[in-house]
């Protein structure tokens, strides 16, 4: 359904190019990992399938492949019309990327305010749905909560229902348990792979961790200084290392074993 | 409820502060008003009676206490150039320099805030200019060379207004709007530049945050995301300043007053400083200080109204 091919994506400040010919693909349904170390190009390259990427900070080319349709040959008028409805994007903090002057319940529903014409009763009705899908207790309380009310975990719960509102068919998941404490990581992982199944939404869960991608994706990619190193089953990237950064990166896993999926 | 018994508790100790200081200065160290009064061929006797009239006599913390009790009862003394009760005085004055000041600031707010909250790019090249305009002219200019020039240019060049000939206060209310439009102008021009300066940068910093490219993955338009978002987080974080912009205003109004000869607080309070009437100086002191303190409290106020987190953080 996501085919990128040769992105390639250039920050006019940076001498290299951060994202320097990737290609993958994330099947229908499925959901494929991105692992790599800080700076390897994985942000850039999930905000650039996004379209959030600053024109006058980067440019971006390649293909980007969404059921057949090039994105990069879009306006941008157009990729907006596609953000939120038919791509979510969950980011790394989820306390960053909430505004801590709203109430949760209107960022939320903010995606229904863009895309159709609901009722505020309507949208008030789909963002309590989408916040009890995304396991929050009370959601009542939670939509009527500041950011600032609300744990690292709650918040990014709210984040992956504001994303998931409008039932896209693709979730960008960037670090999203990251900035979360271990218990709250394996509950939030969980919880992504429940709404992968039962939604059958797909996604692109990038991470640093090896083991995070591990527990969740049968597909991934290996990414450093921009370029993919190493792309496969993840079975086989844990129990056979063809590059040697991939080596590195298993034998930095405490227990070096592959426990995933 | 804790939170405002707290910030008025801190506001009537800063007030108390103020006033010791005030008192002390005046007061104590300057000599003996009764001297003053009376000049220096006054016989002794004379000069005591007048001491025991003006409660000279009382030990200086009595005297102290009797002083702020006025601030409550009216009774703040008489002046002794004008011979006229001080709060009488001062009520007097104020009218003239709350209008000045008010309408310095409305001034600022409404041209600093679509300057700076506007993007460069929607209003083109004529917001640019103008604010270009701001900015050289506050730059190129202390603020009181600007009244200096403002008064000579507007009001002996183009004949805008007379300087000097302020209304007798009552008699033309329009007449004085008018007049205190130029102080008030002089006063603003400097302090829109600086404003603009940092709603700017205020929209800057906002924009680089994660919460903006989140709406923005939700599929907003830059201009929605400035509407909902990043306008209420600037001026949320910009009401401090404007707090402190007003307290400026207060005391750049002293001179202000003095530069285009307005009959106000700033004005009686340096002319009584020059011929030593220090009840009336005290107890201008004293206001102003008050009304400074005044517009802290009002910003930290709006503050917590626009602030959720703020809220939080006092009720623990
Ligand atoms: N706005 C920008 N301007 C210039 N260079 C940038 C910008 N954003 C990222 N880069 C550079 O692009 C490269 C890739 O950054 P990116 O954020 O995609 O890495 P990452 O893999 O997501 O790392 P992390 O784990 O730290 O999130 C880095 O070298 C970074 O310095
Ligand atoms: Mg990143």
């Amino acid at each position: 359904m996501l085919e990128v091919q040769e992105l390639t994506v250039r920050f006019h400040s940076a001498e290299t190019p951060a994202v320097n010919g990737v290609s993958f693909s994330v099947p229908t349904g499925g959901i494929f990992g991105l692992v790599g170390e800080s700076g390897s190009g994985k942000t850039a390259t999930a905000l650039s399938i996004a379209g959030l990427l600053d024109c006058a900070a980067a440019s971006v080319s390649g293909r980007i492949l969404l059921d057949g349709v090039d994105l990069l040959s879009l306006s941008s008028k157009e990729r907006r019309r596609l953000a939120g409805k038919e791509i979510g994007v969950v980011f790394q903090e989820p306390a960053a990327a909430m505004d801590p002057l709203m109430r949760i319940g209107r960022q939320v529903e903010e995606t229904l305010l863009l895309h159709g014409r609901f009722s505020a009763a309507e949208r008030k009705k789909k963002a309590l749905a989408a916040l009890a899908e995304a396991e929050l207790p009370d959601p009542e309380r939670v939509y009527r909560s500041y950011p600032h009310e609300l744990s690292g975990g709650m918040l990014q719960r709210s984040m992956i229902a504001a994303a998931l509102i409008l039932r896209p068919k693709l979730l960008l998941l960037d670090e999203p348990t990251t900035a979360l404490d271990v218990t709250v990581q394996a509950q939030i992982l969980s919880l992504l792979g429940r709404l992968n199944a039962e939604q059958g939404v797909s996604m692109l869960l990038i991470s640093h961790d090896l083991r995070v991608v591990g527990r969740l994706c049968p597909t991934a990619a290996v990414m450093k200084d921009g370029r993919l190193v190493e792309t496969g089953e993840t079975e086989a990237l844990f129990r056979a290392p063809r590059h040697p950064y991939t080596k590195k990166l298993v034998a930095s896993v405490p227990g070096g074993e592959y426990n995933g999926a | 409820m804790r939170y405002a018994v707290k910030r008025v508790g801190s506001f009537a100790v800063t007030m108390l502060l103020v006033a010791v200081l005030t008192f002390a200065a005046f007061s104590v160290v300057s000599g003996d008003p009764a001297q003053r009064l009376l000049g220096t061929s006054a016989t002794p006797e004379r000069l005591a009676a007048l001491r025991e009239e003006l409660g000279l006599n009382a030990p200086a913390p009595e005297r102290f206490l009797k002083w702020l009790g006025g601030f409550f009862t009216g009774d703040l003394g008489v002046s002794f150039s004008y011979k006229q009760p001080v709060s009488e005085l001062l009520g007097s004055k104020l009218p003239v320099t709350l209008t000045l000041t008010a309408m310095s600031f409305l001034l600022i707010v409404l041209f600093s805030f679509p300057l700076g909250l506007i993007p460069s790019g929607a209003g083109g090249r004529f917001i640019g200019g103008v604010r270009a305009a701001f900015n050289q002219l506050s730059m190129a200019a202390p603020p009181f060379v600007l009244g200096v020039g403002i008064s000579w240019i507007c009001g002996v060049v183009l004949r805008m207004f007379t300087p000097g000939a302020f209304p007798d206060p009552g008699t033309d209310p329009a007449g004085e709007l008018r007049y205190l439009l130029f102080p008030a102008v002089s006063m603003a021009v400097p302090r829109v530049a600086m404003t603009v300066r940092m709603l700017r940068s205020g929209v800057e910093s906002e924009l680089h945050k994660d919460y903006v490219r989140a709406a923005a993955a939700r599929g907003a338009s830059g201009a929605f995301i400035l509407r909902r978002h990043v306008l209420r987080n600037v001026l949320a974080s910009s009401v401090t300043f404007l707090g402190q912009t007003m307290a400026e205003i207060v005391g750049a109004g002293v001179v202000i007053e003095q530069v285009f000869a307005v009959p106000g607080l700033g004005r009686l309070l340096i002319s009584s400083v020059l011929t030593r009437d220090y009840p009336v100086v005290q107890a201008a002191v004293v206001l102003l200080a008050f009304w400074v303190c005044l517009a802290g409290a009002a910003a930290d106020l709006v503050n917590r109204l626009a602030d959720p987190r703020l809220r939080a953080e006092h009720k623990a």
